[in-house]
């Protein structure tokens, strides 16, 4: 099984180069990249976008020397297969390049908006678990009842709304310019944070976490939830567990003692993906929120045409996925005794 | 056993994961990084490094701009009175949102050209000269007098002694030179290096003082452009070694740690958080706070500018009261959720500010060099086929009018220009004039068997709604259109590369306009230039030629009016809408002279003065408007909604704002 492992690992190699060669290409390819933006910025400036305001102008044309001038900087003067290689060069001694739009190293940009998402991704992943384990189980033990009928309605409506949607009603409702104020209208922390004492500061993390955590989680309680409950189910049909009742050990023992530890299996293995939280974001909750996490930043990249930024999170992305998935086997091996790889 | 053993296993997984939860909480909560956001501070600030003496450098003589200077020989004007009120009071602070975070703060460089940017800059660094803002007549800024050469190529100004950097060094001829040769650098990416290159010989020093620039060609505008060159201090323009830096080393150093300007705002690195907030503070020792010019003017000690990429968030969190100032850019929100408790009550303010901003162009670029539309016919008809006023009742609550000349909002406008109205019989007519006489069985007409058929492609997904009505109406007269969305950037590629037939075209207006590169015959064929459509015409470059070089206003305004017509009536677009106004809410605790805007701009300014320069915070109003968050039963009174100042008293070209204060 170790060399299995070993193998899975010298494979993430020409897979990480296949992934980041077809995106490099595409993104080099595609029309409308960051020369044509750049252009667009020069003569058209841009505003707040109004319906009825048209762009600023340059009073200017734009001499072919500066596009001339434009193109080298952005390296448009190379062939694309000589780009990805000094791409390529630069990945190897760990530069992942510079920010067309913040000017400075991509890793610096990449790495301010970790934080946030390592908060609210650790926090969701972790109540996800709380939350559905224990409510897949009490659903199977009571599968049928009023009670599973109602959680079942509730767990599929929340995933039937989309989190960012949900969100941006519950700031209607609760952030305090329509209607109630009983959280804060977005933002990570509040604006006076270095002044409040420490419990204070607790508790104003705690106000600007709960709604976005509620967005972020919204859509996945379903799918443990209900994965948790048809595991338990077929363990509580299986022969040891009738064998276990027919010896006359307790409901709860045999639930909790046999079927829960063997139901855990399928839900242990998405631990892996654990290593992926430093990534967790969805751009349309955070912009809902104004939390600037790694989904806005991958998405306003794209539409910046930042390609130094969104070939860095590639690279991040990538490599973390792989790495999970080969994670999720071994925990996978770990708490399932039948597993061998080969 | 076994499960027993992995039960542990998966308990001590799950708690190691509960652990790492409750510590990354903990460790956030406790801001032991580095801190994001902090209450605002808001007294003025002071950066001064060096305290230069008030006045001339004593060495300087009275000839070369020193001491004892008398300007004989050359112009200056007193008489501006700058957009302040006297009655303003000093401190307090103002915060708005944009959506977008700025590439970049410094005055010059790639990326110089965001609307935040341009704001920035006129809040930070200033020119030699700036304009009177009714007369339009140039007045002393950074210079106090100026010179024109018989010849009209040679503009010399003196710089006011006084003047000083942030960091207390005095402003000299140096800078400017030092500035110039900045913007000379093809390194900053802005292709501005060209045209200084091809229109400038070098500035020359006189003096400490004096400072001079020779035009290699004749036209008015060149001395606005020489007198209107935002300045930067010469010692931050150099590197280590004290040569002059490079353009890409400029260009890394100040792209968010700003130059110390000679403004009266200045943005510390601190205050600058990337994606989320700007700080402007106000300095505490700026060195023309008495001149008439800024009299009632700079007055928020802080300027907090929030990133806000959701609309609806940015709406919310201004009903709330956490921002400040907030423009209604859409008609269907002012005519429908304008009106909230707030408003109604007094707390919030709701203006329509009607102004003289350019209005630009707007509308279906029409592609002339090719068919169909390299038949005027064909255009017209195309304008014939927008049913604006069905638009603009069903979908923008008659919030706008339809354009009809390329200078509107400007005395450049032709007021002789006729607005189109839909006309679908005359729109057929014209389509068969134009040869698509027959029909096929769709409906669609043909021209020797080919069909009408256009493409239009579009950005917005907001566009789609009157699209789609266009689409039918395009239908009715048997033109077959399809809609394309495409990306922004993808969208300027293909109309900057001329590579369309009909495409929607926003271009912004500009007063006094710069023809030469707009309107010009050559600018058809020239793909960076924003002639899309491709028009042409002899008489237009000859009355550009002409009024590139006569420097009377009075007479140059016919000479535009009547390009003004001969472009419209070639129906290169098919004209979209406009409007002379801006919408505007606000918290109730702020002052602000009767104009409320600037005469040539939006609130926020750009290339004229923002409102975050005229109005002041109103300590009486803002003790009032916390009352009445705190008492719901509690109003203010309001005033009327819709403000006409600068179409009305503010129009007249003898008038002075110094008037106003008196009436």
């Amino acid at each position: 099984m170790t060399f299995y492992f070993i193998r899975r690992f010298l494979l993430i190699i020409p897979t990480f180069f296949g992934i980041t060669l077809i995106t490099f290409l595409i993104l080099q390819i595609v029309p409308g990249g960051p020369l044509e933006m750049e252009i667009m910025k020069i003569r058209m400036g841009g505003q707040k976008g109004s319906e009825s305001g048209s762009n600023s102008g340059s009073t200017q044309n734009i001499p072919q020397s500066a596009i001339d001038e434009l193109k080298k900087f952005y390296g448009f003067d190379k062939p694309i297969h000589e780009r990805y290689i000094i791409w390529v060069t630069h990945l190897l001694k760990f530069d992942l390049g510079r920010s067309y739009v913040y000017s400075e190293p991509v890793w610096d940009v990449i790495k301010s908006r970790f934080p946030v998402s390592i908060y609210f991704g650790l926090i969701g992943f972790i109540l996800t678990y709380l939350v559905c384990v224990p409510l897949g189980v009490y659903k199977a033990v009571k599968n049928g009842s009023v009670f599973d009928f109602i959680s079942s309605s509730l767990v599929f409506i929340g995933y039937s709304i989309p989190g960012f949607a949900f969100g941006a009603l519950m700031l209607v409702l609760f952030g305090g310019g329509s209607f109630w104020s009983v959280f804060p209208l977005g933002g990570f922390r509040s604006d006076s944070w270095d002044d409040l004492s420490f419990s204070s500061k607790i508790w104003d993390q705690l106000r600007h976490t709960f709604l976005p955590v509620l967005a972020y989680m919204i859509g996945s309680f379903a799918t443990l939830t209900i994965l948790t409950k048809n595991t338990v189910i077929d363990n509580l049909g299986q022969d040891y567990i009738r064998t276990a009742f027919s010896k006359g050990i307790s409901e709860k023992r045999v639930i909790f003692g046999h079927a829960l530890r063997n139901s855990m299996i399928p839900i242990a293995t998405g631990l892996g993906h654990f290593i992926s939280l430093v990534l967790a974001g969805s751009f349309l909750i955070e912009k809902v929120f104004n939390i600037n996490g790694m989904g806005l930043l991958g998405y306003t990249s794209i539409v910046q045409r930042d390609y130094p930024v969104v070939m860095g999170i590639l690279v991040i992305s990538t490599l973390l996925l792989l790495i999970g998935n080969i994670l999720s086997d071994m925990i996978y091996a770990m708490v399932d005794p039948r597993i061998r790889f080969n | 056993m076994a499960g027993k053993r992995y039960t542990t296993k998966f308990s001590l997984v799950l708690s190691t994961f509960v652990v790492l939860a409750l510590c990354s909480m903990i460790l956030y909560s406790c801001g032991n990084d580095k801190p994001k956001s902090k209450t605002v501070d808001t007294k003025p600030i002071s950066i001064k490094k060096f305290d230069t003496p008030p006045g001339a450098d004593p060495s300087v003589s009275a000839e070369q701009g020193g001491n004892g200077f008398t300007g004989e020989g050359w112009t200056t004007y007193t008489k501006l009175i700058g957009y302040g009120d006297p009655k303003a009071t000093k401190g307090g602070s103002i915060s708005w949102s944009i959506p977008d975070f700025p590439a970049t703060l410094r005055p010059i460089g790639k990326d110089e050209n965001s609307y935040y940017t341009r704001m920035a800059q006129n809040m930070m660094y200033e020119r030699l000269l700036q304009q009177d803002p009714v007369t339009e007549d140039y007045a002393p800024l950074l210079a106090t007098h100026w010179k024109i050469s018989d010849d009209k190529m040679k503009f010399t100004f003196r710089i006011n002694p006084n003047a000083r950097w942030a960091d207390g060094k005095p402003v000299t001829a140096d800078d400017y030179l030092a500035t110039w040769k900045m913007m000379l650098d093809p390194e900053l990416l802005t292709g501005g290096d060209e045209f200084y290159k091809e229109n400038f010989e070098m500035p020359v020093k006189e003096s400490m003082y004096i400072v001079s620039v020779k035009a290699k060609k004749l036209g008015w505008i060149y001395f606005d452009v020489a007198a209107g060159i935002k300045v930067l201090p010469a010692h931050y323009l150099q590197d280590d070694k004290g040569n002059m830096m490079k353009g890409k080393e400029f260009l890394e150093k100040y792209n968010y740690d700003p130059i110390p300007g000679s403004g009266p705002y200045y943005i510390k690195k601190e205050d600058v958080e990337k994606g989320r907030t700007i700080i402007m503070r106000r300095r505490s020792d700026y060195w023309a706070e008495k001149e008439n010019w800024a009299v009632g003017m700079n007055n928020f000690d802080v300027f907090k500018t929030d990133v806000i990429q959701d609309d609806n968030l940015e709406f919310e969190k201004f009903k709330k009261g956490d921002i400040d100032v907030y423009s209604y850019n859409r008609a269907s929100w002012w005519a429908e959720k304008s009106d909230f408790d707030d408003v109604k009550r007094g707390l919030v303010q709701k203006r329509k500010i009607f102004n003289q901003k350019p209005e630009g162009q707007s509308g279906l670029a029409l592609n002339m060099r090719k068919e169909p539309f390299n038949d005027i016919k064909m255009r017209e008809a195309v304008n014939k086929l927008i049913d604006f006023d069905k638009w603009n009742e069903r979908l923008f609550f008659n919030a706008y009018k339809r354009i009809n000349s390329f200078f509107g909002g400007t005395p450049y406008a032709n007021p002789t220009n006729e607005t189109f109205k839909y006309d679908l019989d005359g729109a057929i007519k014209l389509i068969e004039e134009a040869g698509f006489k027959d029909k096929n069985s769709e409906g669609y007409r043909t021209k020797n068997g080919k069909v009408l058929a256009l493409e239009l492609p579009f950005s917005n997904k907001s566009q789609e709604r009157y699209l789609t009505i266009l689409q039918e109406d395009f239908k009715k007269a048997g033109i077959k259109l399809d809609l394309k969305e495409v990306d922004g950037t993808t969208n300027f590629k293909i109309g900057n590369e001329r590579n369309f037939t009909m495409i929607i075209a926003n271009w912004g207006g500009q007063n006094p306009p710069s023809l030469d590169f707009n309107v010009v015959s050559k600018t058809a064929d020239d793909p960076n230039s924003t002639n899309w459509p491709g028009y042409k015409s002899e008489r237009v470059d000859e009355l550009v030629k002409q009024y590139t070089v006569n420097f009377n206003k009075k007479e140059r305004i016919p000479m535009v009016q009547e390009i003004d017509k001969i472009l419209y009536n070639m129906y290169p677009y098919g004209y979209f809408w406009t409007a002379q106004y801006q919408r505007l809410s606000w918290q109730n605790k702020f002052g602000m002279p009767k104009w409320i805007l600037a005469k040539g701009d939006d609130f926020y300014g750009g290339t004229d003065t923002p409102i975050f320069q005229i109005w002041w915070f109103d300590p009486a109003k803002a003790a009032a408007y916390d009352e009445a968050k705190k008492d719901n039963s509690k109003k203010i009174p309001t005033e009327e909604t819709e403000n006409k100042f600068w179409i009305t008293e503010g129009k007249s070209d003898v008038l002075k704002l110094s008037d106003f204060y008196t009436k």
